[in-house]
């Protein structure tokens, strides 16, 4: 059996990825290059102002030519097929079993993970939805072992605010479910941690 | 049944939390924004108001209507937080959902739980509230299994009510 073997009768058979995941990620992804994109041209424009002696206003129209809108047109055209087709090749690499002790979960497209652990370590299973998916009705379900890689990320962000609030999502987590198999997901991995403990 | 279920009868239903926690939230998120607001107020906009005359006076009253819209959405906002906490103590197990937009549950076995915290800070005083919250061995429990804004007796019930489902399910595990 190879490393990341594949299971025909894994669970992500039983229960898949909602086919919104991708859409999901293309859209995050997106608002997060433009808005990453607007606030380096603004960083431009304020250390332009800044440095440079010339007193003239700069001229609005400028921004808005042609040319410039041209160019935006084309970035937009060119990022937003790629971030498809990358979230579309995760989406079909992203593998999850629950087998009879342990869960299963790898992802990633050229950087591959695996994790794999036994029921009996697992400590909290969460649910939660970030406002896209409340909208796209999806759901994240994670899973917290009391291991170091969710331990150290939480102890760097003791200082308090939202990043320690969700410090779990560093946690393993099946991300895009719909509704209905996010709840048989949850319920199956309770069910499971409950006849870990009884054995 | 939903992710986030809704029982009839969930602890959040039988043992609540107190409606002063709106105020005691509001009041705990506000503080620090509307000071700073004031002090730009008197230090900043007055003089510079008073410097142009007349109609600059304006400024003042445009402020306090700014404080008094901010400090209402967020008292909206803490509302809305408020109707979507939800907890239940089952036989075996502890769920806690909170969360307007960004919504999160966390669900797990009372065998897995390393502490029970009660813990009451200086508004909380204020408002006779208490927090319980729960951690378990993975270090990201501790903010989310957390009911926060309970009066005096309903802070006892749930902590009662949490030792004794601790101890039934490590019971016969030699702990």
């Amino acid at each position: 059996m190879p490393v990341f073997e594949k299971n025909p009768n894994a669970t992500c058979v039983k229960y898949p990825l909602s086919p919104k995941y991708v859409t999901q990620q293309t859209m995050g992804s997106s608002v997060i290059l433009f808005s990453f994109i607007i606030g380096i041209i603004v960083a431009v424009l304020i250390v332009h102002f800044v440095s440079s002696q010339d007193t003239t206003p700069i001229n609005l129209l400028w921004i808005l030519s042609w040319s410039n809108l041209f160019i935006a047109i084309l970035l937009i055209l060119i990022c937003i097929p790629i971030i498809y087709w990358y979230s579309k090749l995760y989406y079909k690499e992203f593998y999850y079993d629950f087998t009879e002790d342990s869960v299963i979960i790898r992802k990633g497209v050229w950087f591959k993970s695996q994790v794999s652990f036994n029921y009996r370590r697992i400590q909290d299973v969460y649910a939660h939805q970030f406002p896209l998916q409340v909208f796209l009705g999806l759901y994240d379900v994670t899973i917290a072992t009391a291991a170091s890689q969710s331990a150290a990320y939480s102890q760097e962000t003791t200082g308090g605010g939202l990043a320690y609030q969700y410090a779990y999502l560093a946690n393993p987590s099946i991300s895009g479910l719909n509704e209905e198999t996010a709840t048989k997901v949850k319920e199956l991995l309770l069910e499971k941690i409950k006849n870990a403990q009884k054995k | 049944m939903p992710v986030f279920e809704l029982k009839k009868d969930a602890t959040s239903v039988k043992i609540p939390l107190h409606p002063n926690k709106v105020k005691k939230k509001t009041i705990e998120s506000v503080i620090g924004t509307v000071f700073i607001m004031l002090i730009i107020g008197f230090a900043v906009i007055l003089p510079l108001a008073e410097a142009i005359g007349g109609l600059g006076l304006i400024c003042v009253p445009i402020l306090l209507v700014l404080i008094i819209l901010y400090v209402g959405i967020i008292y909206w906002y803490q509302g809305l937080y408020f109707k979507a906490y939800y907890y239940d103590v089952t036989e075996d197990s502890l769920v806690v959902r909170k969360g307007v937009w960004f919504r999160n549950q966390i669900s797990f076995n009372f065998s897995r739980v390393q502490d029970v915290y009660v813990d009451q800070d200086m508004l909380d005083k204020l408002f006779g509230l208490y927090d319980v919250h729960l951690a378990t061995a993975a270090m990201t429990s501790a903010p989310m299994a957390h009911i926060d804004g309970l009066d005096e007796e309903n802070a006892s019930k749930i902590r009662d009510l949490l030792l004794e489902r601790i101890k039934k399910a490590n019971k016969g595990q030699g702990l």
